[in-house]
């Protein structure tokens, strides 16, 4: 006999689906999962490389998907990619375990994306010939060219700084993180509909003169709220 | 703002780290699962994305790598030496013809 699981995508609202995604509701009072049967055999064998157009990052993208037509018509919480239980039973508890949380977090992101904005410096490498320097030449010159990338490391900093707080201003709510040792600024930002176009614009205004002092600017969205359904659901069978 | 579809790295980075999290036994314990969630970890990690994730800082850094430039070069004039040394060596091999024929 086949191993049947369930893939869970999002948490939703306990409304019908309209769009014609192959999904099915599994509902518990006001709040609902958005699952797929699955056959677990073939989740165990995916031993792929996750390549672009491999299996797995079909996969990836079809997670992305589901959640993305689901949050067109009702608020969403995201499931990591890879959530998998055993029968509806399961995400009946699963449910019921976090009700009350997962119903407030659902009116928050109500009518709200996320965007993401990534800002990275990497310094220049010195292109100056060393021939014919003495030693203390080199040395001087070093010192010089540190003090200069300092200076201009803090010019930098500034302007990230207007980005974020500026870009902060039209979001409900910001997340960030500092994964990547260059990474001036990862952050993300819980954005009202309604303020779309001014966020965008600001975006697009600030990130020019970043951009001037070297910086790339990487910004993504709009998203579902992946960065702000951090919620942990502890159930046990 | 750009539009197109997303990156595969950038819907990685979403999907994988975020959202609804399931612990305790609930969750399918398919070892599988979890090395899936691992490779792609490792994919966001590899060498083909590394740049793009910027997980190659060090090579660009003028403290670690003050002397990239140089290093460049020298492997410039390394490749000019030993096309020099060939062209002498060819010629220093048709003198030695040469001289063979001489004698």
């Amino acid at each position: 006999m086949k191993a049947q699981g369930l893939v869970v995508y999002a948490v939703t609202r306990n409304h019908e689906l309209t769009s014609g995604i192959p999904v099915r509701l599994i509902t518990s009072g006001a709040i609902a999962a958005v699952v797929a049967d699955a056959d677990l055999e073939v989740l165990a064998k995916l031993d792929v490389e996750p390549i672009e157009e491999g299996p797995l990052a079909a996969l990836v993208r079809e997670h992305d998907a589901v959640v993305r037509a689901v949050a067109e018509h009702e608020p969403v919480l995201p499931l990591r990619f890879g959530s998998v239980v055993r029968e509806d039973d399961d995400v009946v508890r699963l449910l019921d375990s976090g009700r009350d949380e997962m119903a407030r977090r659902l009116d928050e992101v109500e009518h709200h994306s996320e965007w993401g904005v990534r800002v990275e410096h990497v310094a220049p490498v010195s292109a100056a010939p060393t021939e014919g320097l003495s030693g203390t030449e080199y040395l001087l010159r070093r010192k010089r060219e540190l003090g200069d990338a300092e200076r201009e490391r803090r010019v930098r900093q500034d302007a990230v700084g207007d980005l974020h707080a500026s870009l902060g201003r039209h979001a409900k709510a910001v997340t960030t993180g500092q994964r990547r040792p260059q990474a001036l600024l990862d952050a993300a930002y819980l954005v009202p509909h309604r303020n779309r176009a001014a966020f965008e614009a600001e975006l697009a205004r600030l990130r020019t003169p970043l951009e001037r002092l070297g910086a790339t600017v990487h910004a993504t969205g709009p998203w579902p709220p992946y960065s702000f359904a951090r919620i942990e659901l502890a159930v046990s069978s | 703002m750009d539009q197109r579809s997303s990156s595969l790295a950038d819907v990685l980075e979403r999907v994988l780290d975020k959202g609804v999290v399931i612990v305790g036994d609930i969750a399918v314990n398919i070892v599988d699962v979890e090395l899936l969630t691992l490779r792609l970890r490792l994919f966001v990690a590899s060498a083909q994305t590394a740049k793009e994730m910027g997980m190659d800082w060090w090579t660009g850094d003028p403290f670690f790598a003050p002397r990239a430039a140089a290093v460049a070069e020298l492997a410039r004039s390394n490749a000019e030496l030993r096309t020099q040394i060939a062209a002498l060596e060819q010629a220093l091999g048709v003198q030695a013809v040469t001289r063979e024929g001489l004698l």
